[in-house]
């Protein structure tokens, strides 16, 4: 009886661990955002989504999803230089735009991109 | 597969089949039984308390271990996917640049390695089994297909034959100002990135 008691106050808290589990991209700065056309507002996928910077070069790439959604993860601190976003429409480059503060472990979301005319 | 870890595997079947044919071998020449010893010569082996296994027919013992080393060796010699997978299909009618990029389904196999900052250990154990292949086009919708292991892990290659996607929005110019300038000069755009995680 004692062994089945000492076997559920130690279940309970692992179970309880699982269940309150968080994401393990706990480090660095997540960048997610939203693309949409400017013409008529639908979300644009399928675009690559990228930061670089001058000493790390470019980060890996994200591709929005139908929602014309992205998000970037673990990005390190930038540093004294700025990180900069870049989106191409396959090969070729489409919007690139300073971001600013990103200096500490935080979620940033960007206001929505309008891309073209 | 590592190559010391095959020749591991091919001894432990060849010790498991010599044990049981060993064993055959002696109960046919006499020197051991099949017959049930008294109780008090009965064979007992122990395993932490937790396991006890005895028994008054001690050459089964011969058997059950060899067919310890045979499940053993089966069951880690088992197909792995390590052996290049090869990719296949047809996009028609799409002008934009199509990129296929193929993960495993789930994505994140272990998120609780412990942790005893700032060292930290853990095992985990890669999972093939699902894959999942995503086609994008830019101004497209993304198409998505998973595939389990037994469509694809015989023959080592997945072919997803026709696949259309559907055009949602046209290319068009960039707004003046929209593509600022940059004080340095950055890696192409193909290039492999380097850090960054992408879900």
């Amino acid at each position: 009886m004692k062994n089945r008691i000492k076997h559920l106050a130690l279940a309970i808290p692992m179970f309880a661990a699982v269940l309150t589990a968080q994401p393990g991209y706990a480090q660095g700065i997540s960048i997610e955002g939203t693309i949409i056309a400017s013409k008529n507002g639908s979300p644009i996928p399928g675009l690559s989504v990228s930061v670089v910077h001058r000493v790390r070069g470019r980060s890996k790439v994200a591709i929005t999803n139908s929602a014309g959604q992205f998000v970037l993860l673990g990005i390190p601190n930038s540093g004294p230089d700025p990180y900069y976003l870049e989106v191409y429409w396959g090969k070729t480059l489409k919007y690139r735009k300073k971001l600013e503060g990103l200096n500490a472990p935080t979620r940033i979301k960007l206001p929505t991109i309008q891309l073209g005319r | 597969m590592g190559s010391t870890f095959s020749v591991i595997l091919v001894i432990s079947a060849c010790i498991g089949l010599l044990m049981i044919v060993g064993g055959m071998f002696l109960m046919y020449k006499g020197v051991i039984t099949l017959q049930a010893t008294p109780k008090t010569e009965a064979l007992t082996v122990r395993w932490r308390k937790q396991f006890v296994l005895t028994t008054q027919v001690p050459a089964l013992g011969f058997f059950l271990i060899g067919l310890a080393f045979v499940v053993f060796a089966m069951w880690f010699a088992k197909p792995v996917p390590d052996s290049p997978l090869r990719i296949s299909g047809n996009v028609s009618g799409v002008q934009s640049p199509i990129k296929v990029s193929v993960r495993s389904e789930p994505g994140v196999i272990e998120r609780d390695i412990t942790d005893n900052n700032p060292s930290f250990t853990g095992t985990v154990y890669p999972n093939l089994h699902t894959l999942v292949l995503d086609v994008t086009a830019p101004g497209y919708g993304p198409h998505q297909e998973s595939f389990n292991e037994d469509k694809w892990l015989s023959n080592h290659s997945i072919d997803l034959g026709a696949v259309n996607l559907t055009k949602l929005v046209s290319e068009s110019q960039p707004n003046p100002g929209d593509i600022e300038p940059i004080p340095f000069q950055p890696p192409p755009q193909s290039s492999e990135g380097t850090y960054g995680v992408t879900p």
